[in-house]
């Protein structure tokens, strides 16, 4: 019997069963803020290294296609201004009708600056851990977003100074949304890459290319109004009671080294 | 000092791993750095010599991850084990065809028990957790991939320490 206990596989099995049990009981959450808290100095460094040497890498190729992109860039920036001079006079507008009919004026949320330190270890969740957690006030479930107000995930765990955030882009990520223009609703799940399943799309409704997607916010779990991305293909089968189609990502993961978690 | 040096080496991986290697990625799989490390570790050693460390690793690979906890570490001895008894019965040199194969059965195997053991996590309600579409091609990728860095690292092993054996 004491033979059986000193094969290495059993042994290693009885640790690991150990270990498990122990998570469960939550005994091994100050491993875990010692372990990230040591690591992630060298962690950040190496991450902002990485990605500074990933974008230098995607600028050498891209070379060719810059004057192009420069080019369609001026002319998306023209038009995004003329919006912008819009939308101002719409919110002014806006702000004197709600004083008009005692509507309270809507409050900004507040949002925490925080850093990417590193990916999830295995490739089957797309997580990113991020810098603060419980002493800077984050909580389980607060939506994390990148600027311009573009959805990047929620929130799943949280330790003392670190937290674990899931991506819009993880199969487990289920958020409500809503297409900006004609406001028709469904449910964006994570996809194959950095792509998106916009899913639940009622039969009959015409869903243009290029639509603009935005968190409809009916569950409450994400305010509503945030940029998911945009549609890339609608896959229509009448055989199925609802329409499918695949969403670009507005965010681009492999970019993103600072993101803000909006305190509710 | 060789285990202190194993033990660093495969630290050092593991925050390679959450930070650099996720930038390698290829048709959204990027290498699995540890898993190549411990599988050449248990093909150039025995598991009954080095499965504290492969428990180690796994453990911080746990810790670093979103999926059911242990799930890694789990995966990560069973598939080291299998890999050091096939090692052992059926493969015997130490040659290119025999690492390429080893690597792969033992990619494909640590897939495979990763999928099964979080389906188990889930069924007995310890978390909860659905997995990204094209389970098989994606695992078709991870095996070739991986491999292919297996072949790159192993042969980088094998001159850094033929040209220290040699001064």
């Amino acid at each position: 019997m004491k033979k059986i206990f000193k094969h290495p596989l059993i042994l290693s099995l009885l640790i690991i069963f150990s270990l498990i049990f122990l998570n469960q009981q939550g005994w091994l959450n100050s491993v875990y803020n010692i372990f990230f808290k040591s690591s992630s100095f060298i962690q950040e460094n190496i991450f902002q290294a990485s990605l500074k040497t990933n974008n230098f890498v995607n600028f050498i190729i891209s070379i060719k296609n810059l004057e192009q992109e420069n080019v369609e860039l001026k002319n998306n920036n023209l038009n995004l201004l003329s919006e912008i001079v819009k939308f101002k006079e719409i919110e002014k507008e806006n702000e004197i009708l709600r004083e008009q009919i005692g509507l309270p004026l809507e409050e900004s949320s507040k949002l925490i600056l925080t850093s990417i330190i590193g990916k999830d270890s295995s490739d089957f969740g797309k997580y990113f851990l991020i810098d603060k957690g419980k002493k800077d006030g984050i909580e389980k479930k607060f939506v994390v977003i990148a600027s311009g107000n573009l959805l990047v995930g929620q929130v799943i765990e949280v330790f003392d100074s670190f937290s674990r955030i899931r991506l819009i882009t993880d199969p487990n990520s289920l958020v409500n949304a809503r297409i900006q223009d004609s406001g028709i609703t469904g449910l964006i799940k994570g996809g194959q890459g950095s792509d998106l399943i916009f899913d639940l799309l009622p039969q009959g409704k015409d869903i243009e290319i290029n639509s603009v997607v935005v968190t409809s916010g009916l569950s409450g779990l994400f305010p509503a109004g945030l940029l998911i991305g945009q549609i890339e293909k609608v896959v229509s089968s009448k055989a199925q009671i609802s329409q499918i189609a695949k969403v670009k990502t507005m965010v681009d993961f492999n970019k993103l080294d600072k993101v803000f978690v909006i305190i509710r | 000092m060789k285990i202190f040096l194993i033990t660093l080496t495969f630290l050092l991986a593991l925050i390679l791993q959450t930070t650099a290697v996720s930038f390698l990625s290829f048709l959204d799989v990027s290498p699995n750095l540890i898993l190549i490390l411990v599988l050449l570790l248990i093909i150039l050693k025995d598991f009954k010599n080095v499965w504290w460390i492969v428990i180690l690793i796994g453990f911080f690979m746990d810790l670093f991850s979103g999926i059911p906890f242990g799930t890694i570490s789990l995966s990560l001895v069973l598939s080291s084990y299998l890999i050091d008894w096939l090692n052992r019965t059926i493969f015997s040199a130490t040659k290119f065809w025999m690492i390429i194969a080893l690597v792969g059965i033992g990619v494909l195997s640590y897939n495979l028990m990763l999928i099964i053991f979080s389906k188990f996590f889930i069924l007995i309600g310890m978390d909860s957790m659905i997995f990204s579409y094209n389970l098989t091609s994606r695992i078709i990728i991870e095996v070739i991939y991986n491999s292919f860095f297996a072949i790159l690292i192993f042969y980088a092993i094998k001159k850094i320490f033929y040209k220290e054996a040699n001064a």
